[in-house]
C-alpha cells in the first residue's frame, strides 16, 4: 500500500503511536497519509514510525537559524527532534495530510522531513491546515529540508504561524535553489571547456605529429 | 500533430524558467484563515514561486482587511500558471482586481469570490471577454485551423473558457448582466454559488441551463 486516508475516521485511537508504528511496519512503502481529524497524532507517533537513526540535518538548523526567523525556537525543536527514535524500517511519506490534529507540533514536522531526507526524499505536499501547535519555524525545518521539491502547503488556520516568517523561509529556498543550480552550471561549463581545450591539444598534437612524420 | 512548442501553457512555462530560473516549485498555497497575512509575505510568497497554480488567501465568516488592493493589483502578472485561486471575504478585492485576474491569468479555472461586496458586473465582463477569446480558439481548433495549425489539447493555458468554478457567494452587486455574460461565454461552467444575489431573475436561471450544459 502506497496510499492511505483515514481522515475523519471517527476511532480515537487512528495514528496513535503503536498504531503508526504497526502501519510503518506492514507498510514500508506507504508514501501518502491523509489523517485529517486524528487527534491521537503525536510527535511519539511519527517516532514510532520513522527509522530509529533519523535526525535533523544540520544543515536544515543552520538554514532556519540564520533567516532569524524562530531561530532559538526552532534549534530547542531540534534539539529534542533530533532524539533516536525507536523503530527500523525504511518508513517515509512524501505526502501528509494532517490538517485539524492538535497535538501536531513543529517537532512533528522536522521528524517528517528528517525521515524524508534520510532516504534522499523530500515531503512533497503537506496540509496542517487548522494545527493550532504548528509554527514558522517547524514549517521552515520542512522548507528547507525539502527545497525545491515542496508542491503543496496548506497552513490555513494556523494561528500561530507568522506569514512573514513563513515566507522568508520559502523565499530563502527558492533563492538557494537558484544558486546551486547556477553553481551547477558554471561547474558543467568548467568541464566542458576543459574537455573541449583537451581535445583541441590532443588534435594539434596528433597533427603535428603527422606533419613531423610527413 | 502539434509540438512542444505550440502549446501555449508551454511556451509560458519556457518564458518562467527563462526567467525565474531555480526559483521556488510551490505549486499549490493554501493560507486561507491566516490572520498574520499582509501585503509584504503575501508579494514575497508570490514573488518566490511563479509556478503557483493555486493560491488560497481567502477568510471564512467576517471579511479581512489584511491585504491592500495595491497587493492584490500586482499579483497577476507573477501568476501566470494559476488555475485555482480563492479571494473569499477578502474586503478590498475591486472590480479592477478581477479585471487584472482576468486578463493576466488566463489559466484560471476556478474563481472563488465569495463575500467579495465591492464587486459588480464590471469584473464579470472582464471575465467573459477573457473567455470569448478562449471560445473563439476552440472553434478555430475544432474547424482544424488554428496558428498553430493543430487542435492540442489545452494543458492549462488557453484563455480564460476552462472556468469551471465561480463563486459569487452574497456578491449582491452582481446582476443579470455580468451573470448572463459569463454563463454565455463559459459552457463548462459546472459549479456556480451565487447564493443571496438578490439583482438575479429567472432570466438569467434559463440562460444558464441553456448555456451551461455540465
Amino acid at each position: 500500500m502506497k496510499a492511505l486516508d483515514v481522515t475523519s475516521c471517527k476511532y480515537d485511537g487512528i495514528c496513535a503511536p503503536a498504531a503508526l508504528g504497526a502501519l510503518a511496519a506492514a507498510c514500508p512503502k506507504l508514501r501518502t497519509l491523509h489523517a485529517g481529524y486524528a487527534t491521537a497524532v503525536t510527535v511519539e507517533s511519527f517516532r514510532a514510525a520513522l527509522p530509529s537513526s533519523t535526525s535533523i540535518p544540520h544543515s536544515t538548523l543552520s538554514i532556519i537559524n540564520s533567516t532569524g526567523a524562530g531561530g532559538s525556537a526552532a534549534t530547542a525543536v531540534a534539539s529534542n527532534a533530533t532524539a533516536a527514535t525507536t523503530a527500523g524500517g525504511s518508513f517515509f511519506l512524501e505526502d501528509a495530510a494532517l490538517a485539524y490534529c492538535e497535538q501536531v507540533d513543529d517537532e512533528c514536522l522536522l521528524l517528517l522531513a528528517a525521515g524524508a531526507a534520510k532516504f534522499g526524499r523530500a515531503v512533497r505536499r503537506l496540509d496542517v491546515g487548522a494545527c493550532p501547535r504548528i509554527t514558522a519555524a517547524g514549517l521552515g525545518g520542512v522548507v528547507a529540508a525539502s527545497g525545491a521539491w515542496l508542491e503543496a502547503l496548506d497552513v490555513s488556520g494556523c494561528d500561530r504561524v507568522v506569514l512573514g516568517e513563513l515566507t522568508a523561509h520559502l523565499e530563502r529556498s527558492a533563492a538557494q535553489g537558484t544558486f546551486i543550480k547556477k553553481s551547477l552550471a558554471t561547474f558543467l561549463s568548467i568541464v566542458a571547456i576543459s574537455a573541449s581545450t583537451t581535445l583541441l591539444f590532443g588534435l594539434c598534437d596528433q597533427c603535428a605529429l603527422l606533419v613531423f612524420m610527413a | 500533430m502539434s509540438s512542444w512548442h505550440d502549446d501555449p501553457h508551454r511556451s509560458r512555462l519556457s518564458k518562467i524558467n527563462s526567467t525565474n530560473q531555480g526559483r521556488g516549485q510551490l505549486r499549490s498555497a493554501r493560507l486561507s484563515d491566516c490572520h498574520t497575512l499582509n501585503d509584504a509575505a503575501l508579494l514575497q510568497l508570490v514573488g518566490a514561486h511563479p509556478r503557483l497554480t493555486e493560491l488560497d488567501i481567502s477568510f471564512k465568516l467576517v471579511p479581512s482587511p489584511v491585504v491592500s488592493t495595491s497587493a492584490l493589483l500586482r499579483l497577476p502578472p507573477q501568476l501566470p500558471l494559476l488555475r485555482r485561486l480563492n479571494l473569499s471575504y477578502l474586503e478590498h478585492v475591486t472590480d479592477a482586481v478581477v479585471v487584472r485576474f482576468a486578463e493576466e491569468c488566463n489559466a484560471l479555472e476556478e474563481l472563488r469570490l465569495a463575500c467579495c461586496l465591492r464587486i459588480g458586473d464590471a469584473a464579470l465582463f472582464a471575465v467573459a471577454e477573457g473567455l470569448a477569446a478562449r471560445n473563439d480558439d476552440t472553434r478555430s481548433r475544432a474547424d482544424g485551423g488554428g496558428a498553430s495549425g493543430a487542435g492540442f489539447v489545452r494543458g492549462g493555458g488557453g484563455r480564460g473558457g476552462g472556468l469551471t468554478v465561480l463563486d459569487l457567494h452574497m456578491d449582491d452587486r452582481v446582476s443579470d448582466a455580468g451573470l448572463q455574460a459569463v454563463a454565455r461565454a463559459c459552457p463548462l461552467l459546472r459549479e456556480l454559488d451565487a447564493a443571496f444575489l438578490r439583482l438575479l431573475t429567472d432570466g438569467t436561471v434559463d440562460v444558464l441551463v441553456q448555456s451551461c450544459p455540465g
